[in-house]
């Protein structure tokens, strides 16, 4: 018996081992200062130094953009002349785009046709460029991203309190028809002089969903909304009627970040970067948060996640070394 | 011992001779003597005996002994005793002396005994140089005898109990041929067969007595004897062998998958030195998604114990040194190595020495460079290891 018992012990310890080596690899005092964040999950990594100059004191935005077959990292940051630029990345981590007239990457999309578009300019799949300015009628907001849906393009901007759906433009980027503005949030005080502001959208294209984060200033809030093609098209014509806000008709949640703090819209969870350190990971049904993640390292990095939430890519300013990793969670 | 053919006077004999002189005045320039106290004690002063082995002529030697005792028979005469060489008279009291030469070291042993019942009643043991103040150190000598006989005789009229102090001492040790010494570099001998018998050191009971312990290849120790007993038998601890050569077995919690090992090498024993340390670890943590890698780290440091304490036993030190971590990661579809290198800006550490090992925490403080080949985050970063150190090689 006592043979026995002890015969069962030796598989259940060893079966327990690999938890145990996780927890204890989990635990922040077991992480290599030195190590760059998800090295251990790394899958190619490349020198930028050929395109980016110093970065150490300057800001850097990266967003994915994912039409369903291809995937470009973009990043715009400081070059070695010192002027602003932008470069598009593929998924192996070579240049495909690199110009300097290139500004709000945080909310560029894909259009129905899977090209994609930075500010008015239409890129092919390959990234090279088609239209330097695709449409010339946007909403009158500061920043204005694109949902794809099948009846076009809506774009999407923010003015104070409200959501400005339109224009909507054809697969030829025809106009076709207006805009529509839609109350967001029944919070968010509509004489308010400080409401919300677009901050960054991700377009999840496999299933046509769109993620905008949005800032309110008067609540000091992050809000992340997930417009579903066919609401884009209702917001847009005929609009949400009366006393109906966005927040009513799509999932939403509310994070509690600082302006600054970059957030990404994932399919598998809203991803929050709390001083660059902290990753954390919410529920965009529940608004639990699912996982986190801390940054060892005090050097300074720069992140975006892909919209399928597979990807995460590391920027080392300091190294100027970029890194495409799995994502933890 | 021989003197050289070519007139050369060997050093000890030379010594020897300064004695001589030096006494052959100290009896010169004694006054003439005073008219001694009507009932003066009596002073039997025997013959001087020596401490130790000696190496001198057995002539010069003979004259050396006559000397003394003329010298502290002069002072006691100066001081009011009736004094005697001849063991055949009658006295109160009897004095003993026991010399050392040690180079230009003498070093007097006096007890003064009760003649009658041979009891110890005082004495003490005087260290002089064998130069002009030689003088000084037998007439303090002298001026204590007489301190400590009249203070015995007045006490219990004429024969007080005297004060039990230290008859035999033996020190035993495991280290044979270490040598031990007293008042800082007085020898009492050296350990052969286990044992040293000291020679007699009139020692109060309750008094203390620092011995130095000392042989070569071992770090010399102090240690105090407190002195209990008339005939005392102390075991003396192990010294510790002077180590010139460790082995280091550490781990690293931030690099927790994996161990390092380093061989040290003392530039200056248990103080300075050279260190070696190659530490391989990897970085996969046993989580879903995690890749494999491996991580070799290599480095030079040169460091030395800042502060002891407690016998040495425990160390506090500093370090510094330089190195390069090799990583070699494993991505998708290739692998990818770096070649960091870093410097150890700083490293403080704590050891605590046992007989056989020292455990030992380290905190290290590194400057990763922002070297082409290398992808680790440049600037400083604070590491922990602890681990233990074991001596190697003598």
């Amino acid at each position: 018996m006592a043979t026995l018992r002890h015969s069962m012990v030796a598989p259940v310890l060893l079966s327990l081992l690999p938890a145990a080596l996780g927890l204890l690899g989990a635990c922040e005092l077991f992480y290599d200062p030195a190590a760059p964040p998800f090295d251990d999950r790394l899958t190619s990594t490349v020198m930028v130094d050929d395109v980016f100059g110093d970065l150490r004191r300057s800001d850097v935005e990266m967003t994915v953009l994912d039409n369903g077959s291809r995937r470009y990292l973009l990043v715009r940051g400081r070059d070695k002349g010192g002027g602003e630029r932008t470069v598009a990345f593929d998924e192996d981590l070579k240049v495909r785009m690199s110009r300097s007239d290139v500004w709000d990457i945080r909310n560029a999309f894909v259009d129905v046709n899977g090209n994609f578009v930075v500010e008015r300019m239409l890129f092919d799949r390959g990234f090279s460029l088609e239209e330097e300015e695709i449409y010339d009628n946007p909403p009158d907001s500061e920043r204005v991203t694109g949902v794809a849906t099948p009846s076009g393009v809506v774009l999407l901007g923010v003015e104070n309190h409200s959501l400005e759906a339109g224009p909507l433009y054809d697969s030829d980027w025809n106009e076709l028809n207006g805009i529509s503005s839609n109350d967001i949030h029944p919070d968010a005080d509509a004489n308010a002089r400080e409401g919300f502001r677009l901050k960054a959208a991700q377009h999840d294209v496999g299933r046509a969903r769109s993620g905008l984060v949005l800032w309110n200033d008067a609540l000091s809030r992050v809000f992340v909304i997930e417009v579903s093609a066919s609401l884009a098209v209702d917001m847009q014509d005929p609009g949400l009627a009366g006393g109906t806000f966005v927040t009513d008709e799509a999932r939403y949640i509310t994070v509690s970040a600082r302006d600054y703090d970059p957030v990404f819209y994932t399919r598998r969870g809203v991803v929050v970067l709390r001083d660059k350190r902290d990753h954390e990971v919410f529920d965009i049904d529940s608004g639990e948060r699912l996982d986190t993640y801390h940054v060892a390292s005090n050097a300074e990095f720069a992140f975006a996640y892909s919209p399928d939430g597979r990807w995460v890519y590391t920027l080392d300013k300091s190294r100027l070394r970029l890194y495409k990793a799995r994502t933890w969670w | 011992m021989s003197v050289g053919s070519g007139g050369k006077i060997p050093g000890r004999r030379r010594t020897l001779i300064s004695v001589l002189i030096l006494l052959s005045c100290l009896l010169l320039c004694r006054p003439a003597l005073v008219s001694a106290e009507s009932l003066p004690l009596r002073v039997l002063v025997n013959e001087p005996q020596p401490g130790g082995p000696s190496e001198v002529p057995q002539e010069s030697e003979q004259r050396l002994i006559r000397l003394l005792t003329e010298a502290l028979a002069g002072e006691l005469e100066l001081l009011g005793f009736a004094v005697s060489r001849d063991p055949a008279e009658t006295a109160e009291l009897a004095l003993n002396l026991r010399y050392l030469l040690n180079g230009e070291r003498l070093t007097l042993v006096i007890t003064v005994t009760d003649a009658a019942s041979e009891r110890v009643l005082g004495g003490g043991s005087y260290v002089g140089t064998t130069d002009l103040g030689l003088v000084n150190t037998i007439r303090q000598a002298a001026a204590d005898t007489a301190r400590h006989a009249r203070a015995a005789t007045g006490i219990s009229g004429t024969h007080p109990e005297p004060p039990p102090v230290l008859q035999q001492l033996t020190l035993r040790s495991p280290n044979e041929g270490a040598g031990v010494e007293v008042a800082g570099s007085v020898p009492l001998g050296v350990i052969a067969d286990g044992k040293l018998e000291a020679p007699f050191l009139p020692l109060t009971l309750g008094s203390k007595l620092v011995v130095w312990k000392h042989l070569d290849g071992y770090h010399s120790e102090r240690q105090t004897i407190l002195i209990t007993d008339e005939h005392m038998d102390v075991q003396l601890p192990e010294l510790r062998p002077r180590v010139n050569w460790e082995i280091s077995l550490s781990w690293m919690p931030q690099r927790w998958a994996g161990a390092a090992v380093g061989v040290r090498r003392y530039l200056y024993p248990n103080r300075f030195y050279v260190q070696s340390t190659n530490q391989l670890s990897t970085r996969y943590r046993f989580e879903s998604g995690s890749r494999a890698s491996g991580v070799f780290d290599t480095r030079l440091s040169l460091g030395g114990y800042a502060v002891t304490a407690l016998r040495d036993r425990f160390r506090l030190g500093l370090s510094t040194g330089a190195g390069v971590t090799l990583s070699l990661l494993g991505g998708e579809e290739t692998a990818y190595f770096f070649a960091d290198t870093y410097l150890k800006l700083f490293a403080l550490a704590v050891r605590w020495q046992f007989d056989r090992f020292a455990p030992f925490l380290e905190a290290d403080l590194i400057y990763y460079s922002e070297a082409a080949t290398g992808y680790l985050v440049r600037g400083t970063h604070g590491y922990f290891s602890t681990g233990v150190l074991l001596p190697w090689r003598r």
